[in-house]
């Protein structure tokens, strides 16, 4: 009885909302629900950007943060991918980056947070693995990144970044158009948790990053990265990424980092795999 | 011209040789040597991130059964190598297993190659 009087209740529902559907198809007055769903004012204009290129992209070249810089030789297949070029790091943090280098050469790199599931931040989730989307809605752009379901958010709605940021993995991103460039400016990021690649390199609290983002003639779609650190770098560090896209029937996987790691820091202080009990007998 | 050939191509070479994923450092296992277990039984694929781990019971000489954790790929790269969940099923006998074997000496490694009962070669 109580079960059949819920049924009717939700048939109801669902009645109402079929019955508002139609409603919603009319733009006019879709548009004044919209605007209804604010307490103000949308804070954007309709036109929100001159190029629009949402959708799945594939990064191309290798999965580190300078796609042209040449890797120290890996004798013990470590997969260590230090570069021969060092990054432009003043004499202090050149000698940490030295360090690093060399556990890096020995395939330790025990200070990449990843391996124990955080977020990859930036300018990681720019240069990853897997899949890159783009989504552009009024007053932001959305990138997703498919390794760690790393979600970014570039607000381009004309905010200023705020006075006194929280820092997190990702930064605060604001953008704004230059013709048909994408102008991002991102700071407060997680200095202590996000380094550039897997090579190890480290930031201080006082990097920014700028990106110029455009939709190129050849169907690529590039970014430009330029990081400045004064902390820690003498001169800006900057790189170029490309995207291409893929087919439209490419399904963005979950990925779940925690649901499974296996690793954990092995005597020696780098990442070594948790295996299972043995069978009893 | 000839110079953006040049740096191409080294990038091109340098990214075959680099594992396309970094989740963590390669250092734990020995990829320098290849280890094979012989007629091995899965016992699960865990069809999971950040890894897939194939699960094997192998039998030794003295009859002593091991139980060996094999780390394979993510399961996005995992499926762009052909794999599914059901590409290893429990029970499944594999002859000849191949693997990367951990540096500390503990039953486990990184999946390399597998040759089943029918010839069919599975590789990651």
């Amino acid at each position: 009885m109580r079960a059949s009087k819920m049924m009717l209740m939700l048939a109801g529902v669902a009645a109402a909302t079929l019955m508002a559907a139609p409603a919603f198809a009319d733009t006019a007055t879709g548009a004044k629900a919209l605007a209804r769903s604010y307490k103000t004012k949308p804070p954007y204009s309709p036109i929100h950007f001159p190029v629009e290129w949402t959708g799945v992209w594939k990064y191309t070249g290798p999965n580190r943060f300078d796609p042209d810089a040449k890797v120290l030789p890996d004798p013990s297949n470590s997969g260590s991918i230090a570069p021969v070029e060092d990054p432009p790091y003043n004499a202090e943090n050149m000698a940490k980056w030295h360090e690093r280098k060399r556990q890096n050469a020995l395939g330790i790199v025990k200070d990449d947070p990843t391996a124990f599931c955080t977020l990859p931040g930036m300018p990681r989730a720019m240069t990853g693995t897997y899949s890159l989307e783009f989504l552009m809605t009024p007053g932001q752009v959305t990138t997703i990144t498919e390794w760690m379901n790393q979600v970014r958010r570039i607000y381009t709605d004309g905010r200023s970044q705020p006075d006194d940021p929280d820092y997190t993995y990702n930064g605060h991103s604001i953008g704004h158009w230059e013709n048909d460039t994408l102008v991002v400016d991102t700071v407060a990021i997680n200095w202590k948790d996000t380094i550039f690649d897997a090579s190890g390199t480290f930031h201080s609290d006082a990097m920014k990053i700028n990106e110029r983002i455009r939709l190129l003639d050849s169907g690529l779609l590039e970014d430009v990265i330029t990081v400045i650190d004064p902390k820690v770098f003498t001169r800006p560090w900057m790189v170029r990424k490309t995207y291409k896209r893929f087919q439209p029937d490419y399904e963005v996987g979950e990925y779940s980092c925690a649901e499974n790691n296996r690793y954990e820091i092995g005597p020696d202080g780098a990442v070594n795999a948790v295996l299972k009990p043995q069978p009893t007998k | 011209m000839k110079k953006t050939l040049v740096v191409t191509i080294l990038a091109a070479s340098a990214y075959f040789v680099v594992p396309a994923y970094a989740h963590h450092s390669f250092a734990m296992f020995d990829r320098t040597a290849d280890k094979v277990l012989s007629n091995a039984i899965v016992k699960e694929l865990e069809w999971t991130n950040p890894h897939t781990w194939l699960e094997v019971l192998v039998t030794n000489p003295d009859g002593t059964v091991v139980e060996w954790g094999l780390e394979c790929g993510p399961i996005n790269s995992a499926k762009n190598h052909g794999w599914t969940k059901r590409t290893f099923s429990p029970g499944d006998k594999i002859p000849t297993l191949t693997i990367h074997p951990l540096k500390d000496g503990r039953p486990g490694g990184q999946f390399v190659k597998a040759v089943l009962a029918n010839g069919k070669i599975v590789e990651y």
